[in-house]
């Protein structure tokens, strides 16, 4: 796995820059939402445990870092530090509503697990969502239908207008590429 | 084990991860490898929930410039989302109109007057554009052939392949008749 990316003085201050930017006109927020959307999403699924929840807290975690962006101040450390801490806190709001409405989930019981364990999790899964990104566009589109939207191989040929056959040698090519590049960072 | 065993392989476990039921052992380490690495694509965001929360954030988002407005509109994501059928349609307009483009060429030259290429493009235009058809029916046989001749498959987009196709047509044919005009040959 990848080692968790430490900015350089150079990009912290890029950073910064963005965020002021973003601060100033909030168009320029879509480059902050674009770098961390992937990470975010990361973190809320390994803390939830499922997609809808996940898609919540990410919602969520987006909504109030807009909201309080204008009172944000840089204090040298990653943007992505107070993003987390959002997003820690509207998953820790997701799991009280959720234990208020239902019994103690496997999700929750998760989220007690030890720190490392989920960080390790969380980080696996954004550098897995962010590499998708890199894939070929017919390989990504397999990836995302199968995985994202959840489509067998049938439902995904139709959409893509492939073979059945066509769709499974994409999706092993994607599959084989994702690994290699996984296999990459580990080295 | 032979390539599409791999393949079918492949599926049944990725099958199993979507669904929930955990990755299954298959005794291939590569497999099984690809297998774990599935398991933490379980749960990717969907694309249209990304793009959804993006216009709740920043609704007011809109594109600066005149191409980035012309990038925006619908008729324009059709033809980015198929460039490749889009240029084949394209190709089939320039085949269309290659009397008028191999005439221009020819007068640029100085090969012959603008009065026998002019001739020329009149009794020879049908043939360019009856050869253009027939490639586009190639086109959409081969489309047909990649969707494992299946109706269904082809059925819900054949308006949109249409309009992208078309529009690439007639495109270039109408500006390869516009050089031929501007040019007095047509």
């Amino acid at each position: 796995m990848k080692d968790q990316p430490v900015l350089s003085a150079k990009q912290l201050e890029a950073e910064r820059e963005l965020v002021e930017a973003s601060q100033k006109q909030p168009r320029r927020f879509a480059q902050l939402y674009e770098r961390y959307f992937d990470r975010v999403y990361a973190f809320a699924l390994t803390r939830t445990g499922e997609r809808m929840a996940a898609e919540d807290v990410t919602a969520e975690t987006f909504r109030r870092a807009i909201q309080n962006l204008p009172s944000f101040e840089w204090r040298g450390v990653p943007f992505s530090a107070w993003l987390f801490r959002i997003a820690a806190n509207a998953a820790n709001d997701y799991h009280q509503r959720a234990s208020r409405e239902t019994a103690l989930t496997e999700a929750m019981e998760k989220a007690e697990e030890s720190w490392e364990t989920w960080f390790i999790e969380m980080e696996t899964r954004a550098h897995l969502f962010e590499l998708v990104e890199r894939l070929p566009r017919d390989q990504r589109q397999v990836i995302l239908l199968r995985f994202g939207e959840e489509m067998s191989v049938q439902q995904t040929a139709q959409d893509m207008r492939r073979s059945e056959s066509a769709v499974k040698s994409l999706q092993h090519r994607a599959m084989e590429a994702l690994r290699s590049w996984v296999g990459e960072s580990h080295e | 084990m032979s390539e599409q065993l791999r393949y079918e392989e492949l599926n049944r476990v990725l099958d199993a991860v979507i669904s929930g039921s955990g990755p299954t052992a298959t005794g291939d380490v590569k497999l099984d490898a690809l297998a774990r690495l599935a398991s933490g694509l379980r749960g990717l965001a969907r694309p249209d929930f990304k793009e959804r929360l993006r216009r709740e954030l920043m609704p007011g988002e809109q594109p600066v410039g005149l191409i980035a407005r012309l990038r925006n509109l619908p008729a324009s994501s059709w033809l980015r989302g198929e460039r490749g059928i889009a240029a084949a349609g394209g190709g089939c307009g320039l085949v269309a109109g290659g009397c008028c483009v191999g005439g221009a060429v020819v007068k640029v030259v100085g090969l012959a007057s603008a009065a026998s290429i002019a001739a020329f493009i009149e009794t020879s235009i049908p043939y360019f554009v009856g050869v253009s058809i027939i490639m586009m029916i190639g086109m959409l046989y081969w489309m047909y052939r990649s969707a494992g001749f299946k109706r269904a498959s082809l059925a819900p987009a054949f308006v949109r392949v249409g309009v992208v196709v078309g529009a690439g047509y007639g495109v270039v044919f109408a500006a390869t008749m516009a050089l031929s005009m501007a040019m007095g040959i047509y």
